[in-house]
């Protein structure tokens, strides 16, 4: 098919540290301007930390990629301040559907509780998603965000990197304390630097196909195990916004991708799918999938988050979700120990955490593909054997594996400070704030708007709060009707999320991840597990 | 679960230490061994062998439910894996 028209463009301009004479020096470079790294800058930015960003292209658009971004995704965005365009462009869905041949075999429900600001997940094109932060990105003071920009090479030290970078204009040095490689799957800091990543691959190809088509469908996932229209393989339907609806169809280990993608071979796939052929094609692809890692996220100075640190399959969404986590995970981090309020080290938990959220979602992501593409008849006949009991027994519908959505990891990590006190619910130190609605006055307001991207207490206000010396933001929650602090806990949500008692508090890190958890929060309980979440414990 | 980078190694049958650290219950557990072995066969009596390979898959998944606790699961398939290849999974224990 012709080559699209890319839908957004950016200008190439030539910056003075192309004039330099020696290396132009920068406390941190990002290389890729994707929705990773772009993140990251916007995140940087907002704590005072100047970054330059560098992307090899200057337009994007030219696929709509990656699509699903979870709950976790869009409450981190609403702390980069785009958390409401994305949700208004995009469109929500929390519901799923799988069916077996025609038939309906269950139905999921991501988020079926209320009190929460964002929803389970939206569909939105990546080029709508980047295009917000770009424009993010160009609002905020300190992003020198650079068109055209391609890395060629980078030599690593022990106090930063030297790039190399090519422009319209020729090539010019960039010499950075950080470099942090946002730059995909086909990372080039990662080649240049020799990083083994290292994984497996998945035999069956699989034909992804973006359609305009106006249609009365729901707004919800829909995965098909042996349909009548692609009888023994599977599909996946998912609606985007503008009329574009994303089909994924699985073609088997030994198709001929040249030919699966001809305009003509995947109208005829896809009009015995939806029953007519009143659809433009907008994108197609044919992949194979590869879940695979690098050893370690943190090489020196030298940082890798998202695509360029680890590979999933798409089943789950946890390509794009865990790349703007990762960025999240480590922007804090990073500018605590850039302003010296905490030391280097801290930067090894964001290899840590990350890489734990890593293998979890390769191991997600592994058993899904397993599933949907067994490796053998034996695991077929077993694949079989559950979609035969999936409508008999329950045990089988919950082994049935059309992909696990994307949720917030859980971090096992030093920075956490173990429970000292019983707690049977509530958010476990490592796991990630809950949502919840409050009330201040007469005006609803949720939890996750209220805190700040900072270390802050979430106190259930009984007596008066700990005097914190620490710079800690208190956030008193009223959990009775007493006249005691402004914010309440009128539907009781906080107290059931948080098992919130009076007296007790949650100390929340600035990406919102739980770091300590007291009954009876007080100023030494709170400061020393804030030390221990710097890094200093 | 199955974890094809790290396969349940094969236990080393007859062990007496096992004993007290396994859990997958290999004592005779029915009172009449034979009924419950004769029930397993009847079930497959009349089938072809690709339908009683279905059998099998949907009886193994419907059982390990019923166990419902992932060591004893993993010594059982241990357990299975040394009846089918006793001597290639020595040597690799």
């Amino acid at each position: 098919m012709a080559e699209r028209k890319p839908l957004f463009q950016f200008a190439y301009r030539r910056s003075p540290d192309q004039d330099a004479r020696e290396s132009a020096h920068h406390g941190v470079v990002i290389v890729g301007a994707g929705p990773v790294g772009l993140s990251l800058a916007i995140d940087l930015a907002q704590r005072g930390i100047a970054v330059v960003l560098l992307d090899n292209s200057d337009r994007i658009g030219e696929g709509s990629r990656g699509i699903c971004y979870a709950k976790r995704t869009l409450e981190v965005w609403d702390r980069l301040g785009v958390g409401d365009p994305m949700v208004e462009k995009g469109v929500t869905w929390r519901r799923g559907k799988v069916f077996r041949s025609s038939d309906l075999l269950y139905e999921f429900d991501l988020l079926p509780e209320g009190g929460h600001k964002r929803p389970a997940f939206i569909n939105l094109q990546q080029y709508h998603v980047e295009n917000l932060l770009v424009g993010r990105a160009a609002a905020l003071p300190g992003i020198d965000l650079r068109w055209r920009n391609e890395v060629v090479d980078i030599v690593a030290h022990p106090d930063g990197a030297d790039l190399r970078i090519e422009t319209p204009d020729g090539p010019y040095g960039l010499r950075a304390d950080w470099v942090i490689a946002c730059d995909g799957v086909n990372s080039t800091v990662r080649k240049r630097l020799n990083v083994e990543f290292a994984g497996e691959m998945f035999d069956d190809q699989f034909l992804i196909a973006d359609i305009k088509m106006s249609a009365e469908l729901p707004t919800e996932r829909r995965f098909w195990f042996d349909p009548p229209f692609h009888e023994g393989r599977s599909a996946l339907m998912h609606r985007q916004p503008d009329d574009v609806w994303r089909i994924d169809l699985q073609l088997g280990p030994h198709a001929d991708a040249e030919r699966e993608k001809r305009p003509e071979i995947v109208r005829a796939r896809l009009a015995a799918m939806l029953g007519h052929d009143e659809f433009e094609l907008e994108w197609v692809s044919v992949y194979r999938f590869q879940c695979r890692r690098i050893r370690s996220f943190v090489q020196g100075r030298v940082v890798f988050c998202g695509d360029s640190a680890h590979q999933v399959s798409p089943f789950g969404a946890r390509g794009g979700n865990s790349g703007v986590q990762d960025a999240e995970n480590l922007a804090w981090k990073l500018a605590l120990v850039l302003s010296d309020e905490a030391p280097a080290s801290l930067i090894a938990s964001y290899d840590l955490e990350r890489g734990q959220a890593a293998d979890d979602n390769i191991r997600h992501s592994t058993r899904s593909t397993d599933f949907i593409a067994p490796h053998s008849a034996a695991e077929a006949r077993l694949r079989d054997a559950t979609l035969a009991l999936a409508p008999h027994a329950d045990f089988a519908k919950r082994m049935v594996n059309s992909g696990r959505l994307s949720t917030a990891s859980v971090y096992d990590t030093p920075l956490s400070t173990a429970d000292g006190d019983v707690w049977g619910g509530g958010v476990p130190p490592g796991a990630a704030m809950q949502d919840a609605i409050l009330s201040k006055g007469s005006e609803n307001l949720y939890l996750t708007d209220i805190v700040a991207p900072r270390f802050t207490l979430l106190f259930a206000q009984a007596v008066a709060a700990p005097k914190l010396s620490a710079p800690i933001d208190l956030v008193a929650i009223a959990t009775t009707q007493g006249p005691c602090a402004p914010l309440r806990d009128a539907q009781g949500q906080f107290a059931a999320r948080y098992e919130a008692t009076p007296g007790c508090g949650y100390l929340l890190r600035p990406d919102g991840y739980v770091a300590a958890r007291f009954r009876d929060a007080t100023v030494e309980g709170v400061e020393a597990a804030f030390g221990r979440a710097r890094g200093k414990g | 679960m199955w974890d094809r980078a790290h396969p349940p190694r094969a236990l080393p049958i007859g062990d007496p230490a096992l004993r007290f650290i396994m859990r997958l219950d290999t004592s005779s557990r029915f009172s009449d061994p034979d009924a419950a072995y004769r029930l397993v066969v009847e079930a497959h009596r009349g089938l072809a062998d690709e339908e009683s390979r279905k059998l099998d898959a949907a009886l193994i998944l419907i059982l390990a439910n019923q166990i419902g606790d992932l060591t004893v699961l993993r010594e059982a398939l241990a357990l299975s894996r040394a009846a089918v290849a006793p001597v290639k999974e020595a040597a690799t224990s």
